[in-house]
């Protein structure tokens, strides 16, 4: 049967989690010929951010919606993992660690009346500044804004100072000189134009967070067979372009930024990298302490893989 | 009727007090927040959070106060030029129609809040505050409302005609509504 | 052809709610139940589900909160002898200028803009200073609504402004530049409005009546020091964005904070005008949030019925040049912006509408200032327009009066579109020599 669905992204078109979400759609437009239609609602524009989505699909206000999962962490402390600092630094590893978190996602979701489709990955944040940020000397006392709890604590624990601020006022902050840096991707920092108030990115991979697409349950039930495996080819598509487009779209940037006169450094020393892994220990641990048994689970078998 | 009129109304004054501590609460946080980022280089690290909770808390203890007062606005077109039976008819309606839009929502908040509450959802971020508390308090608003427009409701059905309209003023400048004599209290 | 009937349909409902008398807020909340209901045959526990969520999400956002803080801010200014002290400053400085006093709402708002984001709190906070003021001193009721409505809207043009941060984040737009980029033609949409003022003004003087007193040096020397405590205020609260210590958002609380100490430093602050002007504050905020929350939930119901959508997609299937793509995306904006507000207008029509205008070589910076002058004209068309809203709540003048002052001046704001579309360097020079 014919089915028309609205699709939320709290993001804009451009984004990366945009695109992706654009080629699901399209797949599944085309591998359905036509028979399902799916509404993109991009930027918010339907109303929801990603905090509210979690509910919105699992009662069924919203059919399909793409989320950002470091806020679902209030409902249950694992969507914290993919944000937790220093804990997968290289695209391999934070695969690696969605390969082994996917089960417990899915479990949460399925318990909340959701079916997980696919998860892809922020860009991987990083320090802007009006200096390179790539030493814990060049961090002291400066006043970088976060987004979260365990950016706040490990940020901190590093001897910066940590300053929370909505995303809006982070432009009129910088431009003013109320806070010298911004904890956020390449990517995140480009779309707000912040080379005309920063001229240093430093990379240090702090983390890179997942984005989920997920199904209202009883919409998925209501699929015939043929229909979910259409879903299943979309999902994988949606999925395989946003790890795909990573590194290209972190590239991109870089050049973009370098274009408009900054300085991007790649490469800062293990040293450095070793001290501010040090710093987010603590706010690991409180992750640790707060989880259930599935935070060892996890832990345990993201270590293991690692190894492999 | 009479002592039920007066009880609503100090419920949704008291609820208004409570709403006017949360207003000079929020600007005292903000103020708390500049000058620890201004002299301290720190933060509360809560601002956003608890200023939307209160800005939430503000508008829905307010709204009882707010009607009563002739302060939430209307379409006056059609209201400023009929009498009677008809003035009074068209307030039934609005008065009616509003409360069932409340209790609909009402039931809903009700939901989230009940799920919220037991599966222990917090804010995300470091003062894990548990949801049912900004969620409940707009319930709790919205409960008062809707006693607040119960009682406006009987008043409408049930007052002397002669009574029940200027009391359903609808800010149009007749100087016995307390919302317009308010304005003027300065001429 | 759909998405036109569905716009007819919701009007319908517009006109039958809100003008049996409901309560506004309560009709457009109305009004969208009966749209899903209606047009999308959706199901009342969904509507019930999705309207909870956008109600909460919407009114606890922080974006939201300067709104009672700026009203606030306006109402210790109107209770305390600072607004009395405003016009008896500026009297005797614009005695000679034609309109007098009619200039003090597009002042007011010009300077009122570069402290805060919304045009809501703008046209709050200066109109409950000026209008009473104004009416008592005789002056021209249309001419003084009609000018606050359309300077009110200057909150989003000049900066800091929310409308512009949301474009600039969506259209990937640097929001600095969008910020410099409002500030010319800020600037001349309030100088066009106040050269129709001296017009209409210098052609009947009865509408600017000049009063009993005539004014010497003395008189325009003691004007300057009245201004003064106003003038404090407006250091402080500008001060404190641009020097960092505060965000535009925060801006609200060191208005009010300022108010307090002004207040109280010339001995004008008791104990029962703190308390009133509190209450007056709950009551003017509650009446305007309640109504931006119902209007929240409405814009999320025109996204579900996909009419912005629909519209705009149709408007790509045009093929238009450049000029008739302006013309009709400027049609297409005001219709929009009969019912819905600024910011949901920009975010459900700008994926399709950004692509197009930017294929068709506008500029990007110069699209964000053109669609900030076309949400500014979506806050004064009723039936559903903020600053009308706030106006009547102000004055309780009905709102069919209230539209119809503010008529020639929603005319003067096209007539600054038209000016911009032909000279974008308006918008363009300041950011350009800023930034490169
Ligand atoms: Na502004
Ligand atoms: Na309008």
């Amino acid at each position: 049967q014919s089915m028309s669905l609205d699709l939320a992204n709290e993001y804009p078109a451009g984004s990366v989690h945009g695109q992706s979400a654009e080629i699901f759609a399209d797949t599944l437009e085309r591998l359905s010929g036509g028979d399902i239609e799916i509404n993109l609602h991009h930027g918010a524009s339907l109303g929801y951010k990603s905090a509210d989505q979690f509910d919105a699909v699992g009662d069924g206000a919203l059919p399909l919606a793409s989320s950002f999962i470091g806020p679902w962490a209030g409902i249950d402390e694992l969507f914290l993992l993919s944000s937790l600092p220093f804990l997968a630094s290289t695209p391999e590893q934070v695969w690696d660690l969605y390969q082994v978190a996917k089960p417990y996602y899915k479990e949460v979701l399925q318990e909340n009346n959701q079916v997980f489709l696919y998860a892809t990955p922020w860009p991987p944040s990083g320090l802007w500044g009006n200096k390179a940020l790539d030493s814990m000397d060049a961090l002291e006392d400066t006043r970088i804004r976060t987004y979260d709890s365990s950016g706040t604590v490990t940020l901190r624990e590093a001897g910066a100072d940590p300053i929370q601020l909505s995303w809006a006022d982070v432009v009129p902050q910088l431009s003013t000189g109320g806070i010298d840096g911004v904890l956020t991707s390449a990517d995140g920092g480009a779309s707000a134009s912040l080379w005309e108030n920063q001229s240093h990115f430093t990379e240090v991979n702090y983390a890179s967070p997942l984005q989920v697409m997920h199904m209202n349950r009883d919409t998925y039930e209501s699929l015939s067979d043929e229909q979910k495996d259409m879903l299943d080819k979309a999902s994988a598509a949606g999925e395989a372009y946003g790890w795909w487009v990573l590194p290209r779209r972190q590239q991109e940037n870089y050049a973009k930024m370098r274009d408009q006169g900054m300085t991007v450094i790649e490469d800062v020393s293990d040293e450095y990298l070793n001290s501010l892994n040090e710093a987010a220990q603590p706010a690991i641990e409180e992750w640790r302490s707060e989880m259930d048994d599935r935070g060892e689970e996890i832990l345990e078998a993201y270590e293991a893989r690692l190894e492999e | 009727m009479r002592f039920l009129q007066i009880a609503i109304f100090g419920l949704s004054r008291g609820a208004a007090a409570i709403a006017g501590a949360l207003l000079v609460a929020m600007v005292l946080h903000i103020l708390l927040e500049i000058v620890l980022r201004a002299f301290f280089s720190t933060s509360t690290y809560v601002l956003d959070e608890f200023v939307g909770y209160g800005v939430a808390a503000v508008t829905f203890f307010s709204l009882g106060y707010a009607l009563e007062h002739g302060a939430l606005i209307r379409v006056n077109i059609l209201l400023s030029r009929v009498h009677g039976w008809v003035r009074r008819g068209l307030e039934i309606l609005a008065a009616t129609g509003t409360l069932l839009l409340l209790t609909y929502f009402a039931w809903f908040f009700w939901i989230r809040f009940e799920r919220n509450w037991e599966r222990g959802t917090v804010s995300s971020s470091i003062a894990e505050v548990p949801i049912w508390i900004p969620e409940g308090l707009v319930l709790l608003g919205l409960l008062i409302f809707w006693l607040q427009m119960l009682a406006y409701l009987l008043r409408m059905i049930f007052g002397p005609a002669e009574q029940a309209v200027p009391y359903a003023q609808t800010y149009q400048g007749q100087d016995d509504s307390p919302a317009t004599s308010d304005t003027r209290a300065k001429e | 052809m759909e998405a036109l009937i569905a716009g007819l349909v919701i009007l319908l409902l517009v006109v039958l709610f809100l003008g049996l008398g409901f309560w506004i807020f309560s009709g457009l909340f109305l009004v969208s139940v009966g749209g899903l209901v209606l047009l999308e045959g959706m199901p009342l526990e969904r509507i019930g589900i999705i309207a909870t969520n956008i109600i909460y999400s919407y009114s606890s956002a922080w974006e939201l909160a300067a709104i009672p803080m700026f009203i606030w801010m306006g109402e210790i200014i109107f209770r305390t002898d600072l607004s009395d002290r405003l016009f008896r400053g500026l009297s005797p400085l614009v005695d000679f200028i034609p309109g007098r006093l009619l200039h003090t709402n597009i002042m007011g708002c010009t300077l009122f803009a570069a402290v805060s984001g919304s045009s809501t709190a703008t046209t709050a906070t200066v109109g409950k200073i000026t209008t009473g003021e104004l009416s008592r001193r005789g002056y021209d009721s249309n001419l003084s609504i009609g000018s606050l409505a359309g300077a009110g809207s200057l909150g989003l043009l000049i900066p800091p402004s929310i409308v512009m941060i949301i474009y600039g984040i969506l259209a990937e737009v640097s929001i600095s530049r969008l910020f410099a980029a409002g500030i010319l033609p800020g600037l001349l949409v309030a100088a066009v409005y106040s050269t129709y003022i001296m017009i209409r003004a210098g052609l009947d003087p009865s509408k600017s009546p000049r009063g009993a007193e005539r004014y010497s040096l003395r008189d325009r020397l003691y004007g300057v020091v009245n201004l003064l405590p106003v003038f404090f205020l407006v250091i402080i609260v500008l001060g404190s964005i641009y020097s960092g210590i505060a965000t535009p958002s925060e801006a609200a609380a060191v208005g009010v904070a300022g108010a307090v100490l002004v207040t109280l430093a010339l001995r004008q602050l008791t104990l029962e005008i703190f308390l009133e002007s509190l209450k007056g504050a709950l009551r003017t905020s509650c009446m305007v949030c309640s109504i931006l929350i119902a209007a929240a939930f409405l814009s999320t119901a025109m996204g579900y019925l996909g009419i912005p959508r629909n519209l705009a997609e149709a408007i790509t299937g045009m093929n238009l040049s450049p000029i008739a793509l302006i013309l009709i995306l400027s049609l297409f904006y005001v219709m929009l912006g009969l019912f819905l507000d600024g910011i949901s207008i920009i975010v459900m029509s700008l994926p399709i509408t950004l692509p197009l205008v930017t294929m068709a070589g506008f500029d990007p910076v110069w699209f964000g200032v053109y669609l900030v002058l076309m949400t500014e004209l979506a806050q004064v068309t009723p039936p559903i327009g903020f600053n009308l809203f706030v106006i009547q709540g102000l004055t309780g003048h009905p709102i069919g009066k209230v539209a119809l002052a503010a008529f020639p001046f929603f005319l003067l704001m096209c007539l600054s579109v038209v000016i911009i579309t032909i000279f974008p360097e308006i918008a363009l020079w300041l950011p350009e020599v800023l930034f490169g």
